[in-house]
């Protein structure tokens, strides 16, 4: 008998998340729900585009104030009724959808784009670079993320972008965390030393070879947290730290509302709250369904 | 390294993150415009009374020994004078800080107490309609906001069915008739050490809103990651390998793979505190619950400074030293952690 | 080696449902195996064995199901136990060892723990003895100061003690047949060796029964008495080593074992099997290898070659040798 010895080879290989197109296209066609959320999704987008044609009264959607109509019941000329300066509460509510789905894309590509940056940097150059900006990051993920946008809000005037800004600044240490391991593990890659090797200067290197393979992740990461977004901001409106009136912001809508909620006049601030809680839940669904895709949980055996 | 050592390593780091902090706040507070002085003051104020309230407060003083300064009167609870209430902010921290705690740790700990069990079931029984209903409501419990749950909490149970009172910690009648002295300053816990039942029951009803409102998230959160890794645990190779030396699936369940899917949940136990939190500021608007949160609102509307810092930093350091016990809990529990290099082969 | 038969598969079939249909990862196979033997069953990935080897502990992962034929352990057929009563045999009875051993042992409990449990479990001893026999269970496979690796965690071990560490615990209520799923692949040459000499040794000392589940040919040459060769959820031949390795009579085990270098033919190309293994989305029409056998005939396609035996050490379902005899060498 002979001598037929081979070595053994590993059989683990990394199961990296990844997204590839064509399965996820396959998995929104079959999972119902992911598709229901991805219409209700495309739906919502409409709204926003198409608001001022979608409503008989696109100048109260702005914020122009009509208040002979003031404080009216859902009817048949108003659907969701009027709110307290009597603009009709459907136009505000579409209107309301471009803000919130500007904002919330706004807030996490604000974010994204400082936090990859620095943990790309941190997890590929290492050493010094990777102390500092990561103790950085530590004090700035010290402090609980709203708290951080309110009082950061708060020194700010109140506007649509600060309160972007505030919110992203107070996000982008996630991402920086999530870019440097994943810099770390692609930089150990031998197509990387392999790159190193030859003399490639480090930022051809980042650019061409770590950011591509980084995005991935971070990119799911980002679509997961767009619902977060919206809920961040809302709540920050809320406070009356967003978006000052008379834009149609359904957070602050929900303020205002508040104040005539036990009077009777429940519309005012349920009808936008409701807005609110579907939208975010159409972005949750859908970020459920790319994160399914890209981690598959059903592993079948060999 | 054992779990002592570990712990002392992240107090020590935990150390270093608070003097960044409040390195962070101090920047920020010296940064703002306005002066401090002056806006305690009010408008009025002649130049001389700024000047010597300036003096007094150290704030012509080089920065370094101003950030000195600060650290120490911080660490001593040396917060200053609130602008509004012209009280010291330790003072008015002493009757907030409970108030807003005692929702707080009353959601965390139903969220851990409903959240898990719920999660690991949901994990063992994985029947098709139960997943789909269980995905549809969990997402529904991270999505709603936390002010529209509470809103229409206040219109469900209280404007339409009379169950539970609006708002407030006491009813006025028992707030005149049956105080409840005060010890912690947890109202549940006071009353109950002082035998005062009525308004113990008092203080429940009007828990019961705020705190179920503040838990929907978390424990819609703590049910999806406690289920999603159980799943992912169940299919571990080490579980397949106790089930082949014949472990029941009940044994496996409770006994190994819990130990091992609790560990993803209570990292975000430190996630959800900072949530429940911050959560609390907007249900104390939405209650008009004495607390911390409120009093934050308050201070940003009337521009507050010395309020909105000493708050934060509070919290911040309150959300440090749950993070701190949080990743000694891991530690305890996962000896990967805490050890360091690999023994000898 | 006795003459009883432990293991004897009738006719297993195995089907996993898919998004795209039902895939057939096992289509009737049959097998024995004699008490006191080390068993091979050889493939590639995806070609069925180890979920054969899953199989006969009735632990097929879902959502794949049995759904034909019998196992039967020592004449019962397992497929018709309970669930109770098959925990009762794992580990007492037929116990398992993984490739991985770093991820069959928990991470979070210690090594006496998981050792000790799995006694405590099939009451084997209680009290002081359980440490006693841990010990001496540790010791008999050569781990150094089994008493302090009691309280030692799993990742505190090399890649080869914890190996040992799991067959520990597989020997630990002292089960009559062993199953292992690749436990080389994931280990170095040397590594490899010594595991190799420990499952012989275990056999020859306390007769147990070993199958080996494996790709590597190599393997299979050094331990094993008899083999399988699996290919696409069908045996493809089976006999004793010694007979299939002399003479090989089925084109895809010749290509298996064309496939390794081999000194002897320095300098020359390595032959080998074109293509890759298709996933068994229907029942397979015709023989399962005519897709990439050189020797393809027509009739190969059109159905399923019978299972000839060579003789009394050697079947194998291929055209080529039909009634026994060869059609080309």
């Amino acid at each position: 008998m002979g001598e037929f010895r081979i070595h053994g080879r590993p059989f683990g290989f990394l199961q990296r998340p990844r997204v590839k197109p064509g399965s996820m296209v396959w998995y929104f066609k079959r999972d119902k729900i992911a598709f229901t959320s991805l219409l209700l999704f495309l739906i919502i987008i409409l709204c926003a585009v198409f608001a001022p044609w979608l409503t008989p009264y696109p100048n109260e959607g702005i914020g122009e104030p009509n208040i002979s109509n003031k404080l009216l019941p859902p009817s048949s000329e108003h659907f969701f009724g009027t709110d307290l300066l009597g603009r009709d509460l459907l136009a505000r509510i579409l209107f309301g959808a471009r803000i919130s789905l500007v904002a919330s894309f706004s807030i996490v590509t604000l974010a994204l784009v400082i936090g990859t940056v620095l943990g790309a940097c941190a997890g590929y150059f290492g050493g010094g670079v990777d102390e500092v900006i990561m103790r950085i990051t530590d004090i700035f993920l010290a402090f609980p993320s709203l708290l951080l946008a309110m009082v950061i809000a708060s020194v700010l005037d109140p506007s649509l972008e600060n309160a972007i800004i505030s919110i992203g600044f107070a996000w982008w240490p996630w991402y920086t965390r999530l870019a440097r391991a994943q810099a770390i593990s692609i930089r150990e890659r031998d197509y990387v030393k392999a790159a190193m090797g030859i003399g490639v200067n480090n930022l051809a290197i980042v650019r061409r070879h770590i950011l591509p393979n980084l995005l991935t992740p971070i990119l799911v990461q980002g679509t997961l947290d767009l619902g977060s977004a919206i809920l961040t901001l809302a709540g920050l409106s809320f406070l009356g730290l967003g978006v000052p009136a008379p834009t149609p912001d359904w957070g602050s809508m929900v303020r205002e509302g508040r104040l005539y909620l036990l009077s009777g006049h429940w519309w005012v601030a349920i009808f936008p709250g409701l807005a609110l809680f579907i939208t975010i839940m159409v972005l949750n669904l859908m970020g459920d369904g790319i994160q399914e895709v890209s981690n598959p949980r059903a592993r079948s055996e060999a | 390294m054992n779990r002592w050592e570990y712990l002392i390593r992240r107090l020590g780091s935990g150390v270093f993150v608070i003097l960044g902090v409040l390195l962070v706040t101090f920047i920020i507070s010296r940064v703002l415009p306005g002066d401090p002085a002056s806006l305690y003051l009010g408008h009025r104020a002649s130049a001389e009374k700024v000047e010597e309230v300036r003096e007094e407060l150290g704030l012509n003083d080089p920065m370094h020994v101003q950030f000195v300064g600060y650290v120490s009167s911080t660490l001593r609870g040396e917060f200053g004078y609130s602008f509004f209430t012209k009280r010291l902010i330790i003072e008015d921290l002493k009757i907030r800080f409970p108030a807003t705690m005692e929702l707080v740790i009353l959601s965390m700990l139903i969220t851990l107490l409903v959240g898990v069990p719920v999660g690991v079931l949901g994990a063992a029984r994985r029947g098709n309609w139960f997943d789909k209903t269980s995905r549809i409501i969990t997402i529904s419990g991270v999505s709603i906001p936390v002010f529209l749950l509470a809103l229409l909490m206040q219109l469900l149970f209280f404007l339409y069915l009379d169950w539970l009172p609006l708002s407030g910690r006491l009813s006025r009648e028992v707030l005149i008739n049956h105080p409840i002295e005060t010890i912690s300053g947890i109202y549940l816990i006071d009353a109950a050490i002082s035998g005062n039942w009525i308004a113990w029951k008092d203080a429940l009803l009007h828990l019961i809103m705020p705190v179920s409102a503040l838990a929907v998230y978390p424990i819609s959160l703590v049910v999806r990651m406690t289920r999603a890794s159980m799943i992912d645990i169940l299919s571990e190779t080490y579980v397949v390998a106790a089930r082949a030396s014949g472990l029941s699936e009940r044994k496996i369940l409770f006994k190994l793979a819990l130990k091992n899917g609790i560990i993803p949940t209570l990292n975000v136990m430190g996630l959800l505190f900072a949530y429940s939190i911050i959560g609390a500021v907007l249900i104390e608007i939405i209650f008009t619950w004495p607390g911390m949160g409120s009093y934050m609102t308050n201070a940003i509307l009337h521009s507050d400074i010395y309020v909105l810092f000493g708050v934060t930093i509070v919290i911040t350091l309150v959300y440090i030293f749950i993070n701190i016990i949080v990743d000694f809990i891991q530690a305890l529990l996962d000896p990967r952690v805490r050890l360091g290099e690999r023994g000898e082969g | 080696m006795s003459n009883e038969t432990i293991i004897q598969i009738e006719d297993l079939h195995i089907e996993f449902p898919a998004p795209q249909g039902v895939v057939h990862a096992v289509g009737g196979i049959n097998l024995e195996i004699k008490k006191g033997q080390i068993y091979g069953i050889v493939g590639e990935s995806g070609c069925g064995k180890t979920v054969t080897g899953k199989a006969i502990l009735q632990l097929v992962p879902p959502p794949g199901k049995i759904r034909g034929g019998q196992i039967l352990f020592y004449g019962e057929d397992l497929v018709q136990k309970s669930e109770k009563e098959m925990q009762k045999l794992r580990g007492r009875k037929i116990a398992m060892v993984f490739q991985d051993p770093a991820a069959a042992l928990n991470p979070l409990f210690t090594i006496g723990d998981q050792l000790m449990g799995i006694m405590i479990h099939h009451e084997i001893a209680e009290g002081d003895d359980l440490q006693y026999r841990a010990v001496e269970i540790m010791e008999d496979l050569g781990l150094p100061r089994p008493k302090d690796l009691l309280n030692v965690y799993p990742h505190q071990l090399s890649g080869g003690m914890q190996q040992r560490v799991m067959i520990a615990m597989a020997l630990s209520a002292k089960p009559d047949l062993i199953i292992a799923d690749e436990p080389t692949s994931a280990l170095d040459v040397t590594i490899q060796s010594q595991l190799l000499d420990l499952l012989d040794r275990l056999r020859n000392e306390r007769g147990i029964t070993i199958i080996l589940i494996t790709h590597d040919l190599g393997v299979v040459s050094e331990i094993c008495d008899e083999l399988s060769t699996f290919y696409r959820g069908r045996i493809v031949e089976q006999g004793s080593v010694r007979e299939i390795f002399q003479h090989t009579k089925h084109p895809y085990t010749k290509g298996l074992l064309g496939a390794v270098p081999n000194p002897q033919y320095l300098g020359q190309e390595l032959k080998v099997i074109p293509g890759s293994v298709p996933i068994n989305l229907e029942p397979i029409q015709g023989c399962c290898f005519a897709s990439r056998c050189e020797y393809v005939m027509d009739g190969c396609r059109q159905s399923d070659p019978p299972f000839v035996a060579l003789n009394e050490d050697h079947l194998t379902a291929c055209y080529l040798y039909e009634e026994g005899i060869s059609k080309g060498d």
